[in-house]
């Protein structure tokens, strides 16, 4: 096993590359675990208001005290040039004043007239302010005219207005609907691109490395009989593949515990396992081709980003163009989203058992093929060489 | 006389037009060191690779131990080791672990292989580099950790391919002296190089190739009783008029003489005292003279008499 031994060794002196994608990766997934769990995560937006209450009445301090249960208020000074530079600024979002008469022309149901009202006109804040406020004084203006003082009108719209509801952000979970949540879904996805850009980055140079032409020679002129070295480096690389697949699998597990169990789960292990199978056999490709060893991790971002474009790892699969899309076609990590998306019900698919193992049986189809081709590489080149 | 070890006839290997190797016929007997001498494309590596069955060949036959060499001869590759013209080591391993992993390819035995590798690291004087990576080496140190990794299992019979290119004088004397150590420990070495003197100095015998075919073998002495040359007298003198060059040029054993440089060369075959007679011509026309050297026939003068080419100019070219 003296082959296998080398190829171990020569693999973990060359891991780090490896590891920074799998840790970043598995980074990414935990953070979004965290960020997608179903927690009271919503909150209002609060603004920054400048207020100046020339009326100075019940209604107008309840006015006031309306507008701090929902934003913040600011002292900016009351000059016109101070309000300007305030705006210019953002230390104020809107400059209100409340005019004189504002309770007289509430009592007598006047909407108008009863602010003025400084702010960057066409802004997310103005309007959400000018609505809050809107709200309020319609609100009292109902309470006055089923006959309610002016005073109580005001009290009772603010608290009625200030009621919150509880916001529950949506979590379209998972094993009750019988398909994968957003966060393992993703995970999943981005298989595609990281076991491309782990393998080639980490594979194709132990492969190149074992395989340089002089040692290549060297080892044929010793007494271990060519099978058994290509089974030596053949085992080198499963231990390597399942090695990463088991480290990527049970970070799965930790993070999405029993979904990854549920039917739907496996499935997506399946689909994983078999992409991995794939990605082996465009590692085998790249290193038939001999390139060399600086041109790999070029070779390798070019592979993992450009299939990763190209098949909808990173842009979803129903918003490619459509030559985009018959161009992923013709790679597999096309064929991977797609299962993928039939799993989770994502990006317009629907479960179907017959499709999900039609795109397994591309994938395999493509192993095949990239095998097939290798291997044809590989003996034109033995036979050039002799 | 000693068993004959690698037999190889009627050798022919074709590289499309190109004919490497044509009819190449070389027998080594066991406890030579065999010299392949030849220039550089003169077939020598190609020779090494079609015995070591690396590269396939058109015509003839290769012998080594008695039996037919094949790829799948696993036998026969266990007892032979081999030092490669290129430096073969894994860059991701030490020196102590390219050895062992060189060494493990024939020695199964982990305890047998550990004193093996020992004794390599020993013979080739890598004691303090042991855990050195091979980038951290020089030259010299790399090609020695090259022949411990060849000669780690204590084959029967080592090939040697060139495994002095680039190398400073000191370690190449080093690498030299081992070579001539594994000889007297029991060994048969076949030794290719495109330096006549290392050869000359440390072969028992020689084949000298060119184009593929050898085109003399033998021992030293033997090759260079093949030539007409004997002995080459080079004298340093101010340009010799005619009449003093028609006298050498009558001298019994003088067949041949050149002016070049302030160097005025004789070239002589047979006869005992030839620098004596040339110089007394000097003498007796009172012509005075630098410094006078005497020498004898190198394999290069062998290569330039069969050949008509020297050696280094082929070389060059």
């Amino acid at each position: 096993m003296k082959i296998f031994n080398a190829f171990m060794k020569v693999l973990l002196k060359r891991l780090n590359s490896s590891l920074i994608y799998v840790v970043i990766f598995i980074s990414i997934g935990f953070a979004m675990t965290k960020s997608s769990s179903s927690e009271k995560e919503y909150e209002n937006v609060r603004l920054n208001i400048s207020v100046t209450d020339l009326d100075d009445t019940a209604a107008s301090r309840e006015v006031i005290e309306f507008i701090k249960k929902g934003s913040d208020l600011v002292d900016i000074g009351s000059s016109r040039e101070e309000q300007t530079d305030a705006l210019y600024y953002q230390k104020a979002d809107v400059i209100l004043t409340i005019e004189k008469g504002f309770s007289d022309r509430l009592k007598s149901g006047e909407t108008e007239e009863l602010f003025k009202e400084y702010s960057v006109p066409g802004t997310y804040s103005t309007e959400l302010f000018d609505s809050q406020l809107n709200r309020y004084i319609n609100m009292i203006n109902v309470y006055i005219s089923s006959g309610e003082t002016v005073e109580t009108a005001s009290q009772k719209a603010s608290s009625a207005l200030s009621a919150e509801v509880e916001t529950i952000m949506y979590n379209d979970n998972n094993s009750e609907n019988n398909t994968l949540s957003k966060p393992i879904y993703f995970f999943f996805k981005y298989l595609a691109y990281i076991f491309t850009a782990v393998l080639t980055t980490g594979l194709c140079p132990i492969i190149l490395a074992m395989n340089k032409k002089k040692i290549r020679m060297r080892v044929n002129c010793s007494s271990i009989t060519t099978n058994n070295q290509l089974l030596q480096t053949t085992l080198g690389t499963l231990v390597f593949v399942a090695g990463l697949f088991l480290v990527i699998m049970t970070a799965a597990a930790i993070l999405y515990k029993s979904e990854l169990f549920s039917s739907h789960g496996l499935l997506a292990m399946l689909n994983a396992i078999v992409l991995i199978i794939v990605t082996m056999t465009i590692c085998l490709l790249i290193s038939v081709l001999a390139p060399t060893e600086k041109s790999i991790s070029m070779i390798s971002n070019v592979i993992s980003l450009g299939m990763s474009f190209l098949c909808g790892v990173f842009v979803p699969q129903n918003l490619l163009g459509n030559s985009a899309a018959n161009l992923g076609k013709l790679l597999p990590a096309f064929w991977y989203v797609k299962a993928t998306n039939i799993i989770g019900e994502k990006e317009g698919e629907v479960f179907s058992s017959e499709s999900f193992f039609s795109c397994l049986a591309v994938q395999l189809a493509f192993a095949a093929a990239i095998f097939a081709v290798s291997l044809v590489i590989a003996k034109n080149k033995r036979q050039s060489r002799s | 006389m000693s068993d004959t070890i690698v037999k190889i006839e009627n050798l022919v290997k074709r590289y499309k037009e190109l004919t490497a190797l044509d009819h190449l016929n070389i027998e080594i007997r066991e406890g030579e060191i065999f010299g392949l001498l030849g220039p550089n494309g003169s077939g020598k590596t190609t020779a090494i690779n079609c015995l070591l069955s690396l590269l396939n060949y058109d015509k003839g036959n290769i012998e080594i131990f008695g039996k037919k060499m094949t790829p799948t001869s696993y036998d026969i590759k266990q007892q032979i080791g081999v030092i490669m013209q290129d430096v073969a080591v894994l860059e991701e391993l030490t020196v102590f672990e390219n050895i062992d992993f060189f060494c493990g390819l024939y020695i199964k035995d982990k305890k047998k292989r550990k004193q093996y590798v020992q004794d390599a690291i020993e013979f080739t004087g890598l004691e303090d580099f042991v855990k050195f990576y091979p980038k951290k080496l020089s030259g010299g140190l790399l090609r020695r950790l090259n022949i411990a990794c060849g000669i780690a299992h204590k084959p029967r019979l080592i090939i040697l391919d060139e495994p002095t290119v680039a190398v400073d004088p000191q370690s190449r004397n080093r690498i030299l002296e081992g070579i001539q150590e594994l000889n007297h420990n029991g060994a048969t070495i076949i030794y290719t190089s495109h330096y006549m003197e290392e050869v000359e100095q440390i072969c028992t015998r020689i084949a000298i190739i060119d184009k593929g075919t050898n085109i003399a073998i033998g021992t030293k002495d033997e090759l260079k009783k093949m030539i007409h040359n004997t002995e080459t007298i080079t004298i340093e003198i101010t340009e010799p008029d005619s009449r003093i060059l028609s006298k050498i040029n009558s001298l019994k054993h003088v067949y041949n003489t050149a002016f070049s440089d302030g160097l005025l060369t004789v070239k002589c075959s047979g006869g005992a005292h030839n620098l004596i007679d040339v110089l007394a011509i000097f003498k007796e026309n009172d012509i005075s003279f630098g410094r006078v050297y005497s020498e004898l026939p190198t394999l290069n003068d062998v290569f330039l008499e069969i050949t008509g080419k020297e050696m280094r100019d082929t070389e060059v070219q």
